[in-house]
């Protein structure tokens, strides 16, 4: 009877904690396969960066072409456009964390704001509704309305605004400002959601007693909201920083380079991705592409772990 | 009883017709297998029949390809009974790399009809050279010396024979009907706004230009000129100002490989296209058109003169038609500049490769033979006599009334009547008769077949296809020129033309233009002998 007890104190084995959680884990089995397949299996590619690859070898060439060192990497840097690319890509991607991250959570208090429920309902619709249109099918939408003979610079030639058209998507110099406008455009409303749900998450008696205590809606969402969904935004940031070279929240770097980047803006467009298609691709140099991707790669591990070791420091919480 | 005996007989035969066949057939793999083993025996193979029936694979690296099975059109049932031979075919689905795929693995099939000309070098390690099989097995099969040295590996072997490729004699020879592929650059221009300037002068280059300029302040919101996208439309500019590169991009002077850029047409042509740009007739917008904007721009009437492929007006006419809109295109059907002419550096496009995995390399190469015949080719090409063509009194093709209507979706006709799907082996010439149809096109790509300078095939050997520094470069430097010649067209100023093309060229340069070029003209020391 002793021993009956005994075994029910017991820490289970890892095994038995297993198997009764079987159905649950399955879930992460799953996951964790695809992981492993799309993720993981793939990186053993990254060994041709250091190698002279040679695509009619085939797969086996992986191991089997002769190790080039660093070569690949010091051809990066010696090349002449590398200093545009760089630059480009830097210079895009922060700008992007900057003017696109904050624009969801203003939007998500001032959401929070409206009272009328049909309105709100429809704005926020409205907002994230952009996000399901691929970037080919806006590139589209914005050919129509910015080129020459497009929506807008017909609308100013009317009012006599303008007395040439307004090189939109031609000019190197206003190629930034399009691509975030149009991604904060495309993406804030989606990312906003997160955020509503964070507010919505925050208990409502805390604002009801502010309100007792005569707190103005300026002075709630200062004290009040924002420090409630502080978690959220610190998870969002670090995120966004990891990824920050593909273009932080939304990604977007290489499509808009892509579709919106052209032989007229391309000192202002081609950035390290588009580059490695180039390279890769086009020039069959596969392992050059690696090398520059793989160069990309080491930037966002050194970001997301650095950014959350920040964010840790700073305010206590990080995503681990 | 009697039914029995008969039964019995009957299975007899059948069991002995089957030891029979399969006997046959052991007999058969026998031979390839033999025969597979590079330089054993000649005499096996001879003493089979040439069309007993066989399969043998095929892959098809193209993507696009029209058609991805063999058999059941009447053009592929007349193939396998001219020569006993049924295609398994394998359409790439990727042609960047599926055959590199394949070479990587060892998986390749029997033949390989391949005109990707980067991964040549590569595939030909791994196949029967022609010069070794015609040798062999088909010593009737005679090639004229140029096609072989076209074809030349570095290693003094051929490995295929490229098609749509006809010789310079073929080219001089009086033929009306011969005209170039239609994938010629042309330009194109509305007739309607001809006949509202007045129909003036157009013969000369400068007159264009002064057709561009009126047209751009009479409708200063229209593309006075459309280029063609990826290079095309500059293209038909180039021709005009008789660039001595040919498709290579590739010119000599004094001895020395020369890349285009060097070259002062290749300047004169850019001023030109400036010029036309800052005067407006070329907007900023239509410098990045992809080709979906292009035709948009002018089949909704918003471009008076385009340049790209021959059938634009044809498309454009269509498209006006359907929209109800009375505007008319038309080919400028003359050269503009005495000086125009094109360099014909053209050494073929496509070609069957015979594999080392082949069993049967005889009937590989007697294939091959086939289809170069002159029976071959016109059977592949053109289709079945009397059925999908009469020949006129000439002895020109002349496609039935069934096919005529086939050709204007020529998808379709590929697909329903099987010519032009096999037609490995098909000449320049073969071809040009057959596409010739009559009309203003025909006399435009007459104009262009005629207007070649030079035949310089010799320029595919001095550009560098191996395994090494200088072929970067060469990729390197021909992608960088592609994304710069916009910024020649569109400088703001003459001073920013020339500020451009100097940096252009300086760029080059510190991408080693100077060391390809002596890269080049080395190897062209080397390979010159070849064509004398």
């Amino acid at each position: 009877m002793n021993s009956k007890g005994a075994s029910n104190l017991k820490p289970r084995s890892l095994w038995a904690d297993f198997k009764k959680q079987a159905y649950l884990q399955s879930f992460v089995l799953i996951g964790m396969l695809f992981l492993f397949i799309f993720s993981y299996i793939p990186m053993v590619g990254i060994i041709i960066a250091f190698k002279d690859y040679r695509i009619s070898d085939g797969v086996l060439g992986f191991f089997t072409s002769p190790w080039a060192g660093l070569k690949h990497f010091v051809e990066f840097f010696t090349e002449i456009e590398s200093g545009m690319i760089i630059r480009n890509t830097f210079v895009i991607s922060i700008l992007k964390i900057i003017f696109t991250f904050p624009i969801p959570i203003l939007f998500a208090i001032m959401i929070n704001e409206v009272r009328n429920v049909r309105f709100k309902k429809f704005v926020q619709t409205a907002s994230y509704l952009p996000h399901f249109i691929s970037w080919v099918v806006v590139y589209g939408i914005m050919f129509a309305f910015l080129s020459g003979d497009g929506v807008i610079n017909s609308v100013f030639k009317t009012f006599n605004l303008i007395d040439s058209p307004i090189p939109f998507l031609t000019d190197p110099k206003k190629f930034w400002a399009l691509a975030i406008i149009s991604d904060a455009w495309k993406e804030f409303g989606w990312w906003s959601i997160i955020f509503i749900a964070a507010i919505v998450g925050i208990d409502q008696s805390i604002f009801e007693a502010a309100e007792i205590d005569g707190a103005s809606r300026f002075q709630k969402i200062r004290y009040i909201t924002l420090p409630g969904i502080k978690s959220t935004i610190n998870v969002v940031l670090i995120l966004s920083l990891g990824n920050l070279l593909g273009g932080g929240m939304s990604g977007s770097n290489f499509e808009q380079s892509l579709l919106l980047g052209n032989n007229l803006n391309r000192s202002a467009s081609e950035i390290l991705q588009t580059h490695v298609l180039k390279a890769g691709l086009v020039q069959l140099r596969y392992s050059y592409a690696a090398a520059v991707g793989l160069l990309q790669s080491i930037v966002s591990v050194t970001m997301i772990f650095g950014s959350n070791a920040i964010v840790k420091k700073i305010s206590g919480t990080g995503i681990y | 009883m009697k039914k029995r005996m008969l039964l019995l007989v009957l299975s007899l035969i059948l069991v002995f017709s089957m030891v029979l066949t399969s006997c046959g057939k052991d007999k058969n793999t026998q031979t390839g297998d033999q025969s597979s083993d590079t330089n054993s025996q000649t005499e096996d193979s001879k003493s089979g029949d040439d069309t007993e029936p066989v399969t043998l694979s095929l892959f098809i690296n193209m993507d696009w390809y029209w058609v991805d099975s063999f058999g059941g059109r009447p053009v592929d049932d007349e193939i396998t009974k001219k020569t006993g031979v049924t295609l398994d075919v394998t359409k790439a689905a990727d042609q960047q790399q599926q055959l590199a795929v394949l070479i990587g693995s060892g998986d390749l099939p029997d033949m390989v009809y391949n005109g990707t000309k980067k991964l040549e070098p590569e595939l030909v390690k791994h196949c029967y050279s022609y010069n070794e099989l015609i040798e062999k097995y088909a010593p009737d099969f005679e090639v004229d010396p140029l096609i072989v040295a076209n074809n030349t590996m570095p290693d003094g072997n051929f490995y295929c024979i490229k098609n749509n490729y006809s010789t310079p004699e073929e080219y001089a020879e009086e033929n009306p009907r011969f005209v170039a592929t239609p994938g010629a650059s042309t330009l194109h221009i509305r007739e309607d706004i001809m006949e509202e300037l007045g129909n003036p002068e157009l013969n000369t280059l400068e007159d264009l230009e002064e057709v561009l300029v009126k047209v751009t302040e009479k409708y200063p919101d229209m593309n006075a000129l459309a280029l063609g996208p990826d290079g095309y439309g500059e293209s038909y500019f180039k021709m005009m100002f008789g660039l001595q590169s040919g498709n290579n991009g590739v010119y000599e002077e004094d001895g020395k490989i020369k890349y285009m850029v060097r070259d002062p047409k290749y300047v004169e042509t850019y001023k030109y296209l400036n010029r036309l740009y800052r005067k407006g007739c070329i907007k900023p917008e239509s410098l990045i058109y992809k080709y979906e904007d292009y035709q948009q721009a002018i089949t909704s009437g918003n471009v008076f003169a385009a340049a790209r492929a021959v059938d634009e007006s044809g498309k454009a006419n269509r498209a006006f038609k359907e929209a109800d809109l009375p505007y008319k295109m038309t080919i400028v059907n003359k050269m503009l500049n005495e000086e125009g002419g094109t360099v014909n550096d053209n050494i073929g496009w496509a070609g069957v490769y015979i594999t080392k995995n082949c069993k049967q390399p005889d009937r590989a190469i007697k294939f091959v033979q086939f289809l170069r015949s002159d029976e071959g080719q016109k059977l592949s090409c053109w289709g079945i006599e009397d059925e999908h063509y009469t020949l006129t009194p000439e002895g020109y093709p002349e496609m039935t009334s069934e096919m005529k209507e086939l050709y204007q979706d020529y998808d379709n006709m590929v697909r329903t009547v099987g010519n032009m799907a096999w037609a490995f082996g098909v000449s320049e010439q073969t071809e040009g008769v057959w596409n010739y149809t009559g009309d203003e096109t025909s006399d435009w790509l007459r104009t262009v077949k005629e207007s070649v300078k030079e035949f310089k095939p010799v320029y595919n050997f001095v550009v560098p296809k191996e395994d090494i520094d200088e072929t970067t470069i060469y990729s390197k430097i021909v992608d960088f020129e592609k994304t710069q010649t916009v910024k020649l067209i569109s400088a703001e100023t003459e001073e920013e033309f020339t500020a451009a093309y100097n940096d252009l060229v300086e760029k080059l340069e510190a991408m080693g233009l100077s060391k390809l070029e002596d890269w080049m003209t080395d190897k062209y020391d080397e390979v010159k002998d070849r064509y004398e």
